[in-house]
Order: C-alpha cells, then sequence, then structure tokens
C-alpha cells in the first residue's frame, strides 16, 4: 500500500510584527517531513511548545505551511484553489483535546452533526438515518441526539466529536491530544472506540500526544519531535528498543511507570561521558529508523540519516 | 511496616458540600495514617475527593459550603478539625506545608520569590530581616535555584513553569514542616521536568525525614515515589497497601481495572479493560459499595452493604466483599 499522505520540508514560522516595525519570525514547525502509509497509525510525540499542534494544523491547511507541501493520496494541497480545497477537506478531519471547546453550546448534537451534511446538501431524512448510524457507532445512544453538549460527561462529549468528525466519512483522521482531558477510565473506553473504528473504517491515523506509553500503545510508527523538528522517527518497537538520538532518550527516560522507582542519586539527563558513548550511531540503523543528530548541532539543519538495512 | 505513632491519622472523615439546598458527598468516612519519612500517594480521578482531603487536612475548606459531618484529623494525637483559626495557622504552613498543581495560581504575583520565602520564615519562625535573607538564599540553593540571586529577586512572572514549581516547594519547606502535602504537583509539567520535580521532592523528603502525601490521578507517577499508596473512589479509600504490593495483587476489582486500563507498549494489539458507566455522582448516598454500579463482579450484598475497609493481608486493605477473588478478575 502506497502512502496516503506525504509531507515535503513542512516549515510554519509565525510572525509577529511589533509596534517597532519589527519583522520577527518564530519557526513553530522547521523542515519536517514524513509520509503516512494508507490505514497507517502514525504517531508524533513532544513536549508541550514543540511544534505538535502547529504541524498538525499546516498539514490540513487549516494554517498553511509557510514553505514545503503536503501531497494527499497523489493531490498537492498547496495547489489546490479554496474552493477545491474545501471540498478535499472532506477527506480528512480532525479531532482537538478539548471537547468543551469543540462543541458549540448552544447547537444540540443533532444539529452540530448535520452542519457537514447540510453542507452537501444531504436531505432530512438521510441525515437523520446517518447521524443515528454514527452516534451508534461511537457508543451514544441516538435518543440523546436533541440534547445539549452540556448534558453530556467529557468522555462522551469527546464520542460525540468523534462522530462529528466521521460525518463526511474522511479517509484520514488527526488526533491531537483526543484523551489528554479524559480520566484513565475513560480513557481506555475512547482509546478502544478509536481502534475499532479505525478497523471498521480503514482510517488513517495522525496520532498526536504528549503521552508516550499511550503512542506506543496505539502506533506503529512515532516520530519524535522536539523544537520544531522530528529528531527521530522509527517503527514503535524499533523506537523503544533502540533509541538513537539523545533527545529521544532523555524522554523516554522520564517517562514515570517505566523502570519502577525514581533513583534520586541519578541526574535527570545524560552526564556528558554517557553522551559520548551514547552519540547517535549511524551504524546499524535499521529500516524506516531516521535519526537526526541534535547532540552536534550546531547551526538549524540536523541531518537526518535513514538506516537502509 | 510502621509501628511508629502516625505523624498524621484521619479516621472516618465525611465532608459534605451544600449549595442552594442541593448536597453532594465528597468524602464517604475516609481513614488514613501518615507516617514521618514516608510518601503516601493518594489516587484518584476528578473529583473521587483527593483535593478535598487534603483541603481539610490543613483546614482549607471553603466554608459556609463546606461541612465536616464526622470524623478525626489528628496532628501527633492533636485533634486539627475545629481547632480554632489563630491555633490552626501554626500548623499550616509551619508544620504542614503544602505545594499545589498550578505554582502561578499560588504564587504571589506582586511580591518577588525572595520577599515571599522572607515573609513565611519571619511569621512562623520570627526570623530577622538578616537571617531570613540568609534562610531564603539556603532555600532555593536546596531546590536548585540557588547559583545567584536572579530568582531571589524575581517575580513569578519571570520563571518558567518549572522554576515557579521549584520556588513553591522551597516556599512550602521553608519553615521545615514535618509534612509536605502535594497535591499534582507535576501534573501541568512535561515529563523530562516532572522527574526533575519528583527527584528534588523525594531528596527533600530524604534530607527532612518530612511525611508526605502524593496526590495524583496517575498511578505511573504515584508508583515513581510512594512507597505506600492508597486509592480512592468516589470519596471512599477503597484500597491501601505498599506500593510494589498494589502492581503485584491489587485486592479491589476497581484497582483492578484501573492497572488493566493503563495504555502502554506492552499491550499493543490487546484491548484496553474498560470500567463500564459513570462515577457515582456525588449526590447519591447509597447504602452499599460506591463501586457496585459499575463492578463486574458486584453481587447483591455489594448494592445492600457498603464494605469496610479492612486489611486482608499485613499493611493491605481492601474495602470489598470479595477482595480476595479480585485479583482473577
Amino acid at each position: 500500500m502506497g502512502p496516503l499522505i506525504q509531507c515535503h520540508g513542512i516549515v510554519k514560522i509565525h510572525r509577529s510584527g511589533g509596534l517597532d516595525g519589527a519583522n520577527r519570525g518564530f519557526k513553530a514547525v522547521d523542515d519536517v517531513s514524513f509520509s503516512i502509509e494508507k490505514k497507517g497509525n502514525f504517531g508524533i510525540v513532544g513536549e508541550s511548545g514543540c511544534g505538535k499542534t502547529t504541524l498538525a494544523r499546516a498539514m490540513l491547511y487549516l494554517d498553511p505551511p509557510t514553505s514545503g507541501g503536503v501531497v494527499f493520496d497523489g493531490v498537492d494541497l498547496g495547489s489546490l484553489k479554496p474552493r477545491q480545497l474545501r471540498a478535499f477537506r472532506r477527506r480528512m478531519q480532525i479531532v482537538f483535546q478539548d471537547p468543551h471547546s469543540s462543541l458549540d453550546p448552544r447547537m444540540t448534537i443533532y444539529d452540530s452533526l448535520s452542519e457537514g451534511l447540510i453542507n452537501i446538501g444531504m436531505d432530512r431524512a438521510d441525515r437523520t438515518k446517518k447521524i443515528g448510524r454514527l452516534l451508534d457507532l461511537v457508543g451514544i445512544s441516538g435518543a440523546l441526539s436533541s440534547r445539549f453538549p452540556h448534558e453530556f460527561s467529557t468522555g462522551q462529549r469527546q464520542r460525540i466529536v468523534i462522530a462529528r468528525a466521521l460525518t463526511m466519512d474522511p479517509e484520514f483522521l488527526v488526533l491531537d491530544e483526543p484523551v489528554s482531558n479524559l480520566d484513565v477510565s475513560i480513557q481506555a473506553q475512547v482509546i478502544n472506540l478509536l481502534l475499532d473504528i479505525k478497523e471498521e473504517l480503514g482510517l488513517t491515523y495522525l496520532f498526536i500526544s504528549h503521552d508516550i506509553n499511550l503512542v506506543a500503545y496505539m502506533c506503529d510508527i512515532v516520530a519524535v519531535m522536539y523544537k520544531g523538528k522530528i529528531v527521530e522517527q522509527a517503527p514503535t518497537e524499533e523506537l523503544f528498543a533502540n533509541p538513537r538520538n539523545e533527545y529521544t532518550r532523555t524522554l523516554l527516560a522520564s517517562v514515570p511507570g517505566r523502570s519502577g522507582q525514581i533513583d534520586v542519586s541519578s541526574a535527570a539527563t545524560l552526564s556528558s561521558a554517557d553522551r559520548e558513548k551514547t552519540a547517535p550511531a549511524v551504524q546499524g540503523l535499521s529500516k524506516g529508523h531516521v535519526v537526526s543528530d541534535i547532540t552536534s548541532r550546531t547551526g538549524d539543519k540536523p541531518d537526518l540519516t535513514e538506516g537502509t538495512r | 511496616m510502621n509501628t511508629a505513632e502516625p505523624l498524621i491519622a484521619i479516621e472516618n472523615l465525611r465532608v459534605e458540600f451544600t449549595q442552594e439546598k442541593r448536597r453532594a458527598f465528597a468524602l464517604r468516612g475516609i481513614s488514613i495514617s501518615l507516617y514521618r519519612n514516608e510518601v503516601h500517594g493518594l489516587v484518584g480521578e476528578s473529583g473521587s475527593g483527593k483535593t478535598v482531603t487534603s483541603m481539610a487536612i490543613i483546614g482549607l475548606l471553603p466554608k459556609p459550603a463546606a461541612k465536616i459531618l464526622s470524623g478525626s484529623i489528628r496532628y501527633e494525637g492533636q485533634e486539627l478539625l475545629f481547632l480554632p483559626e489563630d491555633e490552626l495557622r501554626a500548623y499550616r504552613g509551619g508544620k504542614i506545608a503544602m505545594v499545589f498543581q498550578e505554582p502561578a495560581k499560588y504564587l504571589n504575583p506582586a511580591f518577588t520569590v525572595g520577599e515571599q520565602i522572607r515573609e513565611m520564615v519571619t511569621l512562623h519562625m520570627g526570623l530577622e530581616r538578616s537571617q531570613a535573607e540568609a534562610r531564603a538564599h539556603e532555600l532555593l540553593g536546596l531546590v536548585g535555584l540557588g547559583k545567584d540571586d536572579r530568582v531571589l529577586k524575581a517575580y513569578p512572572h519571570e520563571l518558567s513553569s518549572g522554576m515557579k514549581q521549584r520556588a513553591m516547594i522551597a516556599i512550602a519547606i521553608s519553615c521545615n514542616p514535618d509534612f509536605l502535602i502535594a497535591d499534582e504537583p507535576t501534573t501541568s509539567l512535561d515529563v523530562t521536568l516532572q522527574l526533575q520535580i519528583l527527584k528534588l521532592l523525594k531528596r527533600l523528603k530524604n534530607m527532612k525525614s518530612m511525611g508526605m502525601l502524593f496526590i495524583s490521578h496517575d498511578l505511573s507517577v504515584i508508583r515513581e515515589i510512594a512507597d505506600r499508596v492508597s486509592v480512592i473512589y468516589a470519596g471512599k479509600i477503597v484500597e491501601s497497601t505498599r506500593m510494589a504490593r498494589l502492581f503485584e495483587h491489587p485486592m479491589h476489582p476497581y484497582t483492578r481495572l484501573l492497572l488493566m486500563s493503563i495504555p502502554d507498549a506492552s499491550r499493543k494489539g490487546k484491548r484496553l479493560a474498560t470500567i463500564a458507566g459513570q462515577v457515582l455522582d456525588a449526590k447519591d448516598d447509597p447504602p452499599g459499595c460506591v463501586f457496585a454500579p459499575r463492578c463486574p463482579m458486584a453481587k447483591e450484598v455489594c448494592y445492600r452493604e457498603s464494605p469496610k475497609l479492612i486489611a486482608h493481608e499485613a499493611g493491605h486493605a481492601s474495602a470489598c466483599h470479595f477482595a480476595e477473588e479480585a485479583w482473577a478478575l
């Protein structure tokens, strides 16, 4: 199966024109390239502010990238006219972290889910049928569709948001921290749901999270983002067994609950001696394992090396 | 394991909130014993009563909304509940200190970090200005902010979130507390920062032989730092044991399911366990077990009789009628 979506050198610069006329720019996403296979489950992990969400928004052209491009199923999104792009958006949807702010509090669930369907001219009977089916899929009784968002719990609301993302029959879903607001027991319900509908509808996922354990559970391929760049990317098992980049190692070592209790004596980051020892070795990289060297970074462009084994 | 007198003993504490004649049962009779030089983790989902517990200990429950129906909180034998405000103040901030989730909310934006530490030590320890100054220096050194005077003279907004949390920890330990309450102290931090703060707290605890109540919704964070752990659900402690034992042999169905619902790489390809239904509404006051409506093992007795938190093996208590069978779930 070929790639569904390919990103080439995406750069996103946030401009902040000061009153003094200075034109400062902040590179939130810096030369990011990757591709996601059809029906793949691609994860991006990184700490807050590393550019995860900005990258997702740029990919979907919600905030078009400053440079670089996205090819979706053979179509270059940058070449589309606004009207064409809008039609194309049906095929890719996004679910955000906070279901409280992504549902309109003054619209019933039915109306929220209807909006997109009305836009494509579906008649009421078909809409009702489709909405009932989608709500059923996410485990919300169709009888509740005349209710307002505040009448649902956070977990239910996130299910409704997922149902809404599915109304347009998308092929590609971006899930931006979709369970970070939920308690553990509710989180598990939503994760199971996401995996079920992926299987059932043959969807492709881009799963964004700060939670490394969750990404490891969900995704086939994981990319680690740091300061706007992908510093390492590999199949999940490979990344965890064999992290090459220093930041990835620090990140993995910081994940709570992986190695029993914390050792008060050791430092949080690697010592310089360790750094020597563990400097990313290009030798022996397996295929699909891409690593950039941030330890010896002097300029702003890391060298990416991909294994060929 | 602990034969000593507990530092803080909470017994059968019941707290309810009333607002416009609606009642909410926040704590439905909890008992926890907290010892010196021990980190006691309190884990539970949102609304389970974690923060209400900590607020009750330091006497900061909102009045008049919160009402303590029964129970006691003793500090080395001294009853803290219903203590007059001026006497309580000697404990709060002095012997008992607290670190919160959002340091930005609890640091005073109008004063420098140095001023806020000096205020504490002059108030509680009666230090002179120059002594207080020296103490502030020392404390910032302890929490890893002592390279120069920059932080001492900085206002909270000038610090990063990790530095703010360190500054708040410095203020909390400024008067050598015997007991520290840490309420989700790392929840808003990134993992790499989180690890640093956990290490700092554990180091300080060892150094000062403090007792610590460490509150979190995240069992894996508690696992890193706690010696003992209590699991709280809908205002009840459902299980309490040594940290390692909880993972080896959970004795309450809720704990068991909670452990199985945490995603990680080792569970890849397997479905996560889920807990059906919703958390018990705080308005409800059922006669039986608070977890019964969601429990896959619930039998008739569970709806009728509230199980007591009793030790099934040394130092391992579970509030379940079928505690012996729960692990096989």
